[in-house]
């Protein structure tokens, strides 16, 4: 039974190893510990933060921009409070993910996704015509993002959360999404920016 | 060629034909090697293919395991409707995977994997039953349904699961020794299905969580750690796996990208799941199938991972496979190498070596047998060793044949001297003996005249009938002398063994009156041997060369020595052996008379008495009696130091010491 016993060979190394990684996963979980659980409105923000992975691994960009990382950006402050940091270590799609925090339009040149803080919603227009004709993923969570030109929007319908894609702000863009985010998606036909 | 014992020609062919047939095994014995190998490759090929069904099916039935869970636990008949066409999809995938992995097990495995793979069906046949008892439960309001049928749900389909990994841990088991690199892959695919089942279990606790929007109870939370600790654990295995093992790039990367998506999944929930105290209590902000569906994408980077390893195993399995492939084509053409060049080495040595020197030693053996045949093989185009040896031979059997030409003249020469010299001792014989009649009839005639005219005749007539009846004496002394002369060059000799040392006493006291008045003495320093001759031949031959060294001897103590020499140099410088010689301290002989003295009526000297005696054959008879004997004689000698003659018996290289030296 070695399936739930443990992790099979090399046992004896097994045994050390689980202690460690077990150690690590209760300091990992130790800031939260002190209070009792986080809010369901933290979770929202960090389901929002993980569903920026899936949106980076389903979708294509062209050759042109294909570089050695996939640069993240989050335009304006950052709402998701430090929980993002951590993809700064992780990979996708065999390519690394970088991590910028970015303020001013133009020093969004090079990402591949853009992160719209719902704050930085009046600067929308500015920031859309800086991207427009560049291969970059643009998500946001203020409403009618996608109405505006964006491309992915993390809206809200009732108590969960409504992914909304604009596939004629992405097809403008140069990008295509597998069918695999769409599954999670509505569609919507919203124009380009 | 002797009878029991091989020739150099079948021991070479017999010793290239055994080396031959060694190569051929050595190399053989490698082919077969590489072939078992080749096997052994594509066993662990089919097997690494039905190792991964069993992967595949124990994902599906994670899967369905989820989705099940998640209906079980279905607050409304609304959403579990939603989720039901997601599980029949789930259902018969996973019974197809089930049903492809446990045939491919059991066409690879041997009797060990019969009770394992029996287990697994029968809790295959349980789980398809409590299918049927879920897709009724789904219809079904909540509070309508058997709050046990999830307990069973999981914990049948968890057992199934684990009976495919005992399925697969005895084809591993199997396989462990075969290759140490596919050991490892096999090892890292272990961790990756403990990885993926824990995953799995998670994914169905958190979907039930999420479809109740009930906040998990502490055990929930506790078994939720313990599951996730051993995922975590698994990433480190598995990562340390690659790092230290080098299972490959791709697999390295995969790993990463696997390891990220769940650690975002995990990110997405840990905070209010995964964390003591946590109660929330409104619905959570996704529904399940939005969960089941985001879970499933992080699924996709686990199988992109296992499908990196699979394709990294494959890779591996043809790279041995195809190396097994050209060790048994590398091992064939030495092999045919081998076999050629032994081929070419035995026809050279048959065909340019041996053939050739059989037909020399053939020729060689008719030519000493006098048959005709020539020792050179037929015209030969490789100007080698053998074609060497062959001029070579040619030359000597040219040189034989002119040395046979000469034998064979020099044959006929001496038969013409030997009928020649027969036919002089026959004419010698027939003139003494005629001549002697008359000879008789002459003396007896003047004997008679004068007695018969005793008075009558004058001082003078007296005196020539005198000298008459002295010269025909004389005339029948010579005549008598050419008689036993011829006698000895045609009588057989009656041969017996012969005491020398005898024959010299006997001669001793035949002579006792000479030696006494000419103050004369024979010494033997050494005894004689005992020979094979003639006794009264070889007696004469003593006493003659004793009685002419008595005789030609100007001093006043006399003495002759008698001996035998083994080996001894000749005057001229030439070794003979087995030499008897008579020394005396006479007079001596010049060395221009050395050849003379042997000559018939040849006399050098009167003898030391003044008085003419005997007719000079004595060294003739000598001569012609060591001859007849198959010896020769010659003499040594200085004038006035002596002269030693010598002489051997049955030619020089005979053994005279046939008897022993007394």
């Amino acid at each position: 039974m070695a399936l739930l016993s443990g992790l099979g060979p090399p046992r004896r190394k097994a045994r050390g190893v689980l202690a460690v990684a077990l150690a690590s996963l209760l300091h990992a979980g130790s800031p939260g510990s002190g209070r009792a659980g986080e809010s369901l409105q933290m979770m929202e923000q960090k389901i929002k933060a993980g569903l920026l992975y899936n949106f980076l691994k389903y979708t294509e960009w062209p050759r042109a921009t294909a570089a050695s990382a996939v640069a993240v950006c989050v335009f304006g402050d950052d709402p998701f409070r430090g929980s993002l940091e951590p993809m700064a270590e992780r990979t996708v799609n065999r390519r690394p993910i970088t991590l910028r925090h970015v303020r001013e339009v133009p020093r969004t040149e090079g990402c591949h996704l853009v992160f719209v803080n719902a704050a930085e919603r009046d600067r929308w227009p500015e920031l859309a015509a800086f991207l427009a004709g560049k291969s970059v993923l643009t998500v946001s969570d203020f409403p009618e993002f996608v109405s505006a030109g964006g491309m992915i929007e993390l809206g809200q319908k009732g108590d969960r959360i409504d992914v909304k894609v604009n596939m004629a702000a992405l097809a403008s863009a140069g990008l295509q999404v597998q069918e695999r985010l769409l599954r999670l998606a509505h569609v919507v036909d919203a124009g380009g920016p | 060629m002797r009878t029991g014992r091989l020739s150099i020609r079948h021991t070479l062919m017999l010793a290239i034909g055994a080396l031959a047939l060694l190569i051929v095994v050595l190399i053989a014995r490698e082919t077969w090697k590489s072939w078992q190998r080749l096997a052994d490759m594509r066993a662990l090929e089919a097997t690494s293919r039905a190792s991964d069904d069993l992967f595949t099916a124990a994902e599906m039935l994670a899967a369905e395991r989820g989705i099940a869970f998640s209906i079980l636990h279905a607050p409304d008949e609304e959403t579990a409707a939603r989720l039901r066409p997601g599980l029949r999809l789930s259902a018969g995938r996973s019974d197809e995977a089930l049903r492809a992995a446990l045939a491919a097990a059991a066409s690879r495995g041997r009797g060990d994997l019969a009770a394992p793979i029996a287990r697994a069906e029968a809790r295959a046949a349980v789980v398809r039953a409590l299918r049927a008892e879920i897709d009724r439960a789904a219809l079904a309001p909540r509070h309508g349904r058997d709050p046990a049928l999830a307990e069973r749900w999981f914990h049948e389909i968890t057992a199934l699961v684990q009976d495919t990994e005992d399925v697969w841990m005895g084809l591993e088991q199997r396989f462990a020794g075969v290759d140490p690199v596919q050991s490892l892959h096999m090892r890292f695919k272990h961790v990756l299905r403990v990885v993926a089942e824990y995953i799995g279990r998670e994914r169905a606790l958190v979907g039930r969580l999420i479809v109740e929007s009930a906040a998990p109870t502490p055990e929930e939370q506790s078994q939720l750690l313990r599951w996730h600790g051993k995922v975590e654990l698994g990433w480190y295995l598995g990562k340390t796996l690659v790092d230290q093992s080098g299972l490959g790039p791709s697999i390295a990367a995969a790993l990463e990208d696997a390891r990220s998506h769940h650690a975002t999944l995990y990110d997405m929930v840990r905070g209010v799941l995964y964390r003591p105290g946590a109660r929330p209590q409104a619905p959570y902000p996704i529904g399940v199938e939005f969960w089941l569906e985001i879970a499933d994408q992080a699924a996709e980077a686990l199988y992109a991972l296992r499908e990196a390893a699979l394709e990294e195993t494959r890779r591996h399995v043809a790279d041995l496979a195809a190396q097994a492939r050209r060790d048994i084509v590398a091992d064939g053409v030495v092999l045919l190498c081998a076999l050629v060049l032994c081929g070419y080495t035995f026809r050279v040595i048959a065909r340019r070596v041996l053939g050739p020197i059989e037909e020399m030693v053939e020729a060689l053996v008719r030519a000493s047998e006098g048959k005709a045949g020539r020792a050179t093989p037929a015209s030969r185009v490789h100007a080698d060793e053998i074609e060497k040896l062959a001029q070579v031979l040619h030359a000597f059997q040219r040189g034989a044949e002119e040395t046979k030409r000469t034998a064979d003249m020099l044959e006929r020469h001496a038969a013409a001297l030997e009928r020649s010299n027969r036919e002089l001792d026959e004419f010698a014989y027939i003139a003494s003996h005629d001549l002697k009649e008359p000879l008789r009839g002459m003396h007896n005639h003047s004997r008679f005249l004068l007695e018969d005219n005793q008075g009558k005749l004058d001082a003078d007539s007296v005196k020539r009938l005198g000298r008459v009846i002295y010269l025909s004496e004389r005339m029948e002394r010579l005549v008598n002398d050419l008689l036993y002369f011829s006698r000895l060059g045609r009588q057989e000799l009656a041969v017996q063994r012969t005491d020398l040392n005898a024959v010299i006493r006997d001669i001793e006291r035949t002579l006792e009156a000479t030696l006494g008045e000419h103050h004369a003495r024979i010494t033997v320093p050494k005894a004689l041997p005992a020979v094979t001759c003639d006794a009264p031949r070889i007696t004469e031959v003593f006493r003659n060369l004793i009685a002419n060294a008595i005789k030609y001897n100007d001093k006043p103590e006399k003495v002759v020595e008698v001996g035998f020499q083994a080996a001894r140099a000749r005057g001229n410088g030439d070794p003979a052996r087995d030499v008897f010689y008579v020394k005396d301290n006479g007079v001596g002989i010049p060395p221009e008379f050395h050849e003379e003295v042997f000559r018939i009526f040849k006399r050098l000297q009167r003898s030391q008495h003044g008085k003419e005696e005997g007719t000079g054959v004595g060294l003739t008879f000598v001569k012609k009696i060591v001859e007849r004997h198959g010896g020769r004689i010659w003499v040594e000698s200085e004038p006035g130091h002596g002269a030693v003659f010598c002489f051997t018996l049955r030619g020089e290289h005979d053994d005279v010491h046939s008897g022993a030296a007394a």
